[in-house]
């Protein structure tokens, strides 16, 4: 009981924060809802989301910095309601934006990114999640109840465990704040998305972000690992990607996930579908593989750098594109798999690329915008 | 002051009977004084404290001081880079060289051995992110055998060790080695000593190990202050240079040689004397007020010239040695005692400076031209009422008072309307310019660097070589976030100070920030594979603490109540400093905490903001203080508005003058320059009063305006454009300083002396025509 009234009082003191901004400097620095600054170096923060739609690009990062520009206007620095790191940004069509973040932070612009609001914040979350997890737990003790099979229920006592952790996880976060980050968001139409989060948590929206469902437990994912990526085909096929090789797809709009069998135990951070349908997934130490079987088998594509690779374009002719750390920015020719390897001179990590004009790449990471040219017929260089 | 003594008796100053009458007794006084301040003045130490250059009492530096321990592991430490120039770092040559400096290092006192960072220390490591988690070593490999193979291997290991632009240079041709030092030595207690340390330094490592094909920059806080002991010393060699240039032209303007060694004698008595009255209070000699022994012996030289003039002017005239003694000093007393009691004020109203080298500057200034009063104008006299001049000297004397002296003649032409006029009017148009240019007069240092020394200092170079070649900038700027004990990094806490630095980073100047948050968040990447999307500070305290469990020593206090914020600065213009200063404020204005002060300021920049804050206040202050001070004596003196006018206007033309110079030199007013204005003034106003002295004696008997001034020009014009030669050639020698701020105050204060008397000598006269003083209506001018 105490736990809701404490639950309740974070969220009365998270809306009375947000409401009055006069009210804002009064009360301890939390940057949930502290608006971000204009910073006259917004072009150089660390930027870690990256989307593009037409001529719209979009980029998120450090302190609630969010860059837009349109064809190759000027990058501007939208206002934002909040100074967490935004992980994530999905952009709709030509006026729905989602943006992710850290401690729980989704916002939303209907408004081509004009203006945001805030949809969804950590205390909001830690609300659905307890109770979520309270049934969860009563449902595996009374099906441990009902089983006879020793080792089914050792098994599902195991799963009892983890939950107890998560448990004690979400009781920290009572305490000391809602800190879990969000790592992607995806929506397939103005009502349906997706964000996912760190330690295993699936969220799905059916009406727009009005209201979210917890779909961690359809997921095989019992040590609760974290979350990176998901991907969408023509076809709405998805595929989730995460921690130590986790893979999954579900064909029925994230309602059921299939694991699937995972050529690499190591994290994948990302993927492609190339323009023949093909899956291409890759993450720690440079692993790249390729499905064409929409992930019921993989093969390495042997990509010749050692680097981790975080996010990854299709080019306007067919060519893929991967970018990961120490700068480095891989070129694919996907029917021959021939992969060149080249190294942005910044030398630090890249964590979004999107094609500008031509063989311009525009790159986002650790020193913020970046671009590079792609060199004609070259072989690139060793990573 | 009526007396009981004869009539005759009654006309001769108590002063001077005082003097004169125990002529035998004064000098066994002098010379049992001398014997005993010339054993102390050889105790005398260079004293070049930290501290005691820095504006201890304000804010800032009261701050730094609370944290000073705590800040120490953070900043005092040198690096010293090891150059080839002779293809890359991954050589074995190379590498045999850098191994054998990182050792020798190790060797030399005051050196924190632990915490030496090198390639070839064990604490530079390489990591990275495998399917098994983190995997890394040494950068140096285990088994390296200087084969081609292992060198490969090393070049591997730096790429993956993140030391590139800090440890290893951009261009991989020079390596660095990073020295903290012990300010106190933790076994046996003692102070380091940074003349020894920085002369290991030279000797053990530069001297060592610099080849052709090998160079080695050395940079660091030590090292300035090392160099700066050096250089200061070298300074002393100066001394003896000015001594010899001051008897030449001695010999050269009395022909004398007696006299000569006699004035020679009395100032270096009177430096003897200054130096050892300092030791005797306790203080040391700073390189600022290494000054001072050049200026009281100038000065002493300069009041000595007068006195031998007297001297031999009344032996002309066929008075005896004794007599005409007595009558140099009757003539003379007013006047000198005058002349240096604005002197020794003068340099007193440094001491609304807040700045103890400056104050220690002022109070040995003070001291060495009161000791002048009795070596110059008292033992002087009766030495020379004992030894006499020689012959040929008064016979030169008589010969070049016959003579017409074209040159003082010409002076005589600023008495009459068109070139009182015309000498005003020059000097009203540069003076106007004079302002215009002083606007773009700043405040601190301006040039790059270690600003205390010459840009094409060894060390300037050095830095130099550092600021291209690796990538950190030299100046600092340094906010200490202060909490409660063990709060330091709670979340709240961090999470404001992250928003600081992401504030401060944005500020104009700033050129990137660095403390713990930067550490908790790369650490929260590094925890998560690497993955940037986990570039926060997070809430909570167990993932917290193990993203800073690699934290480098000195980002948090020990008790965790305090975390420098380190802010990076694209150079140390008080524009800079300033806007940092403020923007540091307006962030604690809109991010009010409770529980969280970030307190200003240290960091070399920092400290300079703080400085720059006190020489600014000061600057007004003390220009209003020593002018007061002249004004008041002058008046005291004279009793004359118009002849006060008269005297302090050129004073004021040669300070507008000089700051103009300043700001077209790009010397900005600073620790060492801000004195050199009180010392210009304080100094400069004794020719104005030997000058209008004499004139008033002329003048009272009913002379015009002219030839009150022949007669002046004629009994002390030779006397203070020599003065004016001395002074300027006493503190000249200084423009060839290593030291930068001394051979700052070396030019400033040969300028000043030498306008200030071209001031005296063309403008006093000129004023004078125009304030229609002695004119025609003799009886209403305000002589007296």
């Amino acid at each position: 009981m105490s736990r809701i009234a404490l639950a309740a009082a974070l969220l009365f003191a998270g809306f009375g924060v947000g409401a009055g901004f006069s009210a804002y400097a009064q009360q301890p620095y939390d940057p949930i809802y502290t608006p971000a600054s204009k910073a006259v170096r917004a072009e150089q923060a660390a930027l870690v989301g990256f989307d593009q739609f037409k001529d719209t690009y979009i980029t998120t990062g450090v302190f609630g910095t969010v860059l837009m520009r349109h064809g190759t206007s000027d990058w501007q620095q939208m206002d934002i309601p909040t100074s967490v790191l935004l992980t994530s940004v999905d952009i709709i069509d030509d006026d729905y934006i989602w943006a992710a973040g850290h401690d729980g932070v989704l916002l939303q612009s209907t408004d081509g990114g004009q203006t945001w609001q805030h949809r969804l914040d950590g205390t909001e979350l830690l609300n659905m999640e307890y109770p979520w997890l309270q049934a969860r737990i009563a449902e595996i003790e009374a099906e441990i109840d009902s089983l006879e099979d020793a080792d089914e229920i050792d098994e599902l006592e195991f799963t009892l465990e983890e939950l107890g952790f998560l448990m004690q996880g979400l009781d920290i976060q009572f305490e000391v704040g809602p800190t879990k980050p969000f790592l992607d968001v995806l929506f397939l139409d103005r009502s349906t998305g997706f964000a996912l989060a760190a330690y295993g948590t699936l969220l799905k929206t059916i009406n727009g972000g009005d209201s979210w469902q917890i779909l961690n437990d359809r997921i095989d994912n019992p040590a609760g690992y974290h979350l990176n990526k998901l991907l969408v085909t023509d076809d709405n096929i998805l595929f989730l990607l995460g921690e130590y090789g986790l893979l999954s797809r579900s064909d029925d709009l994230g309602e059921s996930w299939d694991a699937l069998d995972t050529p690499y135990d190591g994290s994948f951070f990302g993927g492609v579908i190339d323009q023949s349908g093909q899956l291409w997934i890759f993450g720690l130490r440079g692993n790249v593989f390729k499905s064409a079987d929409n992930g019921e088998s993989f093969h390495a594509v042997n990509v010749p750098t050692r680097y981790n690779l975080n996010n990854g374009t299709v080019l306007g002719d067919g060519r893929l594109v991967f970018v990961g750390q120490s700068g480095v920015i891989v070129v694919i020719e996907p029917s021959t798999e021939q992969a060149v390897v080249y190294s942005h001179e910044s030398s630090v990590p890249l964590m979004g690329v999107r094609q500008g004009a031509g063989n311009e790449l525009i790159l986002v990471g650790r020193s913020g915008l970046q671009s590079f040219i792609i060199p004609n017929g070259s072989t690139g260089i060793k990573g | 002051m009526q007396d009981t003594a004869s009539v005759v008796n009654a006309k001769i100053p108590l002063m001077e009977r005082a003097l004169f009458g125990a002529r035998t007794a004064w000098l066994i006084v002098f010379v049992g004084i001398t014997a005993f301040l010339l054993y102390h003045a050889a105790q005398v130490r260079p004293d070049a404290s930290f501290t005691k250059m820095i504006p201890s009492n304000h804010e800032f530096v009261q701050n730094y001081f609370k944290y000073g321990e705590d800040l120490a592991s953070l900043g005092n430490a040198v690096r010293v880079s090891v150059e080839t120039t002779d293809g890359t770092i991954f050589n074995a040559d190379y590498q045999e060289t850098l191994r054998l400096i990182t050792d020798e290092l190790n060797y030399i006192p005051g050196v924190n051995r632990s915490g030496i960072r090198s390639m070839w220390t064990p604490n530079v490591r390489w990591s990275e992110v495998t399917e098994q988690g983190f995997v890394g070593g040494p950068v140096i490999p285990d088994s390296y055998d200087a084969s081609e193979e292992s060198l490969e291997q090393l070049r591997q290991n730096v790429l993956r060790s993140g030391e590139v632009g800090n440890l290893v240079a951009n261009n991989f041709r020079s390596a660095l080695i990073y020295v903290p030092l012990n300010e106190i030595d933790p076994e046996t207690g003692a102070q380091l000593d940074y003349h020894q340390f920085s002369l290991n330094l030279e000797q053990k490592i530069r001297a060592k190990y610099q080849t052709d094909n090998i160079n080695i920059q050395i940079v660091g806080f030590a090292k300035v202050v090392g160099d700066l002991i050096d250089g200061a010393l070298q300074v002393g060699v100066f001394f003896v240079l000015a001594m010899l240039i001051t008897f030449v032209m001695l010999y050269g303007y009395s022909r004398c040689v007696r006299s000569s060694l006699m004035v020679l004698l009395c100032s270096i008595i009177a430096v003897v004397w200054q130096l050892g009255i300092i030791n005797l209070i306790g203080s040391g000699i700073n390189p600022y007020s290494m000054l001072v022994p050049f200026l009281v012996f100038a000065i002493g030289v300069s009041h000595g010239v007068q006195i031998i003039t007297a001297v031999m002017a009344y032996r002309v005239e066929g008075a005896d040695k004794l007599q005409a003694s007595r009558l140099a000093f009757r003539s003379l007393y007013i006047a000198g005692l005058t002349a240096l009691a604005s002197d020794a004020i003068g340099f007193t109203t440094l001491m609304v400076i807040d700045i103890q080298v400056i104050k220690e500057l002022a109070i040995a200034a003070s001291i060495g031209v009161a000791v002048i009063v009795l070596t110059n104008l008292g033992l002087l006299p009766i030495l020379t009422s004992y030894l006499g001049v020689s012959k040929s000297g008064v016979r030169y004397l008589e010969a070049s008072q016959k003579k017409e002296h074209k040159v003082l003649r010409w002076f005589e032409n600023f008495t009459t309307a068109r070139w009182a006029k015309g000498a005003v009017a020059i000097a009203v148009v540069m003076a106007a310019f004079g302002l215009w240019q002083g606007q773009a007069l700043q405040i601190g240092d301006l040039d790059s660097g270690a600003p205390e020394l010459r840009a094409d200092s060894r060390y300037n170079l050095d830095n130099a070589f550092m600021v291209e070649n690796y990538s950190a900038s030299t100046d600092i700027f340094v906010v200490m976030a202060e909490t409660a004990p063990g709060q330091c990094i709670a979340w709240e806490n961090m999470a404001l100070m992250d928003r600081f630095q992401w504030y401060m980073e944005n500020v104009p100047g700033v050129q990137t920030t660095r403390s713990i948050t930067y550490v908790s968040k790369l650490g929260m990447a590094g925890i998560n594979e690497g993955n940037l999307k986990w570039y926060s500070i997070n809430r909570d305290n167990f993932v917290l603490n193990a993203s800073i469990s690699q934290a480098p020593s000195g980002l948090i206090n020990r008790d965790c109540s305090m975390a420098p914020m380190i802010i990076y600065l694209n150079d140390h213009k008080a524009d800079t400093l300033n806007r940092v200063v403020e923007e540091v404020r307006a962030f604690s204005l809109q991010f009010p905490s409770e529980g969280l002060d970030f307190l200003l300021a240290s960091g070399n920049s920092g400290i300079e903001a703080a400085t720059n804050i006190v020489i600014e206040e000061a600057q007004f202050k003390m220009l209003v203080w020593v002018y007061g001070v002249v004004i008041a004596l002058c008046l005291i003196t004279f009793r004359s508005i118009r002849t006060v006018i008269c005297i302090v206007l050129p004073l004021m033309f040669t300070t507008i003058m000089s700051q103009a110079l300043m700001a077209w030199l790009g010397i900005g007013i600073k620790v060492a320059t801000l004195p050199v204005i009180a010392l210009g003034v304080g100094i400069g106003v004794d020719y104005g009063i030997y000058i209008y002295s004499k004139m008033r004696e002329a003048l009272a008997a009913n002379m015009s305006l002219t030839e009150s001034y022949s007669y002046a020009l004629s009994k002390t014009g030779k006397a203070v454009a020599f003065t004016g030669l001395t002074l300027a050639i006493g503190v000249a020698t200084w423009m060839w300083s290593p030291i930068k701020f001394q051979a700052d105050m070396g030019l400033l204060l040969t300028f000043m002396f030498i306008w200030n008397m071209l001031g005296a000598m063309i403008l006093i006269p000129a004023l004078a025509y125009l304030f229609k003083v002695g004119r025609k209506d003799k009886q209403t001018v305000p002589v007296m």
